[in-house]
């Protein structure tokens, strides 16, 4: 460990473990906050009580809280999710892509459906080997009219999700809308189940890797962010006095 | 609108009984704002936070499916 830290830091980490538990990490190198989407986003309605979820509303202000904490340094998301409500998953994908801080993704298990995109948002990403991501069309529940309109509602949907997945990874819209659609993949579903290696083949993910892969990247990325802001800092013209 | 490989009949079983069994709704004033929470067992698990102080949504005694204790506020 290195021998860096700061006593603020040190006083701060105490102080969140004695008060509240928190789970902002700053006894290694840096200070980073993991954040841990699990089970259902959960969207606009209250999800039953047998669901675990991952509560959009609580998770957007400790976003804001992470950007504007001087201490924080870096953010490590750790994904396990079944997906969820779309407008609440991309929400939070729309605000870690706009977080100035740097930013890692980890799919571990499973990182499905609205997962995908959340999986993308990070700076970097990576997959364990052993997940899986299932990539396939929206759909909707309660009473669905048979006529175009609904389809070419459900079409400006997928799109959103399509669109926000290749602007933050690799892969183009023509080959995201082919997984999707898939058939032959899954038993009573069109669409693709990707395992680590194929999410990193099909350019959805960066990297395979594990837990201690997205540490060391985003310790990387912090060291890179400080030069870069300590070079700016050198370069920057003097105020004159 | 669900985007989730779980099936969405198992997603939403039981959301028209569930009220049933949530026990009593409350809500708290705490310094930053007010806490929503279920009152069961004699005891409240917090639902939410309603504050406008993004600082207080990492503090995990204010995190949903916490107890809320008393002495907390």
């Amino acid at each position: 460990m290195e021998e860096n830290r700061s006593t603020n830091g040190q006083d701060r980490e105490a102080e969140q473990i004695i008060e509240s538990g928190s789970v902002t990490k700053s006894s290694g190198r840096h200070c980073i906050h993991c954040l841990t989407v699990i089970g259902q986003i959960e969207g606009h309605y209250i999800l039953p009580e047998h669901n675990k979820t991952t509560k959009y509303e609580h998770v957007i202000p400790q976003l804001v809280a992470i950007e504007e904490d001087p201490e924080i340094e870096g953010l490590l998301i750790l994904l396990n999710t079944v997906g969820g409500d779309v407008e609440a998953g991309l929400a939070i994908a729309e605000m870690v892509a706009g977080m100035s801080k740097p930013t890692v993704s980890m799919v571990l298990g499973g990182g499905h459906s609205i997962g995908v995109p959340l999986a993308v948002s990070a700076n970097t990403s990576f997959i364990a080997p052993t997940a899986t991501m299932t990539v396939h069309p929206i759909r909707m529940n309660g009473l669905v009219l048979g006529v175009p309109q609904t389809f070419s509602y459900f079409n400006r949907m997928q799109e959103r999700i399509t669109s926000f997945v290749c602007e933050n990874s690799k892969i183009s819209a023509e080959r995201f809308r082919e997984l999707m659609t898939k058939t032959g993949d899954l038993v009573t579903d069109v669409g693709t189940v990707l395992g680590g290696e194929d999410a990193v083949r099909e350019g959805i993910i960066d990297r395979l890797g594990t837990l201690s892969d997205s540490m060391k990247e985003l310790c990387g990325l912090i060291d890179e962010k400080k030069k870069t802001a300590a070079d700016d800092g050198k370069l920057a013209p003097k105020e004159e006095l | 609108m669900l985007y989730t490989v779980a099936d969405v009949d198992i997603v939403l079983h039981g959301n028209e009984t569930a009220a049933e069994h949530k026990g009593k709704r409350c809500e708290i004033s705490v310094e930053c704002g007010k806490i929503e929470g279920v009152i069961q067992n004699g005891e409240i698990t917090v639902r939410r936070l309603i504050s406008t102080d993004p600082v207080q949504y990492l503090n995990k005694k204010y995190a949903p499916g916490a107890v809320w204790k008393q002495n907390n506020s």
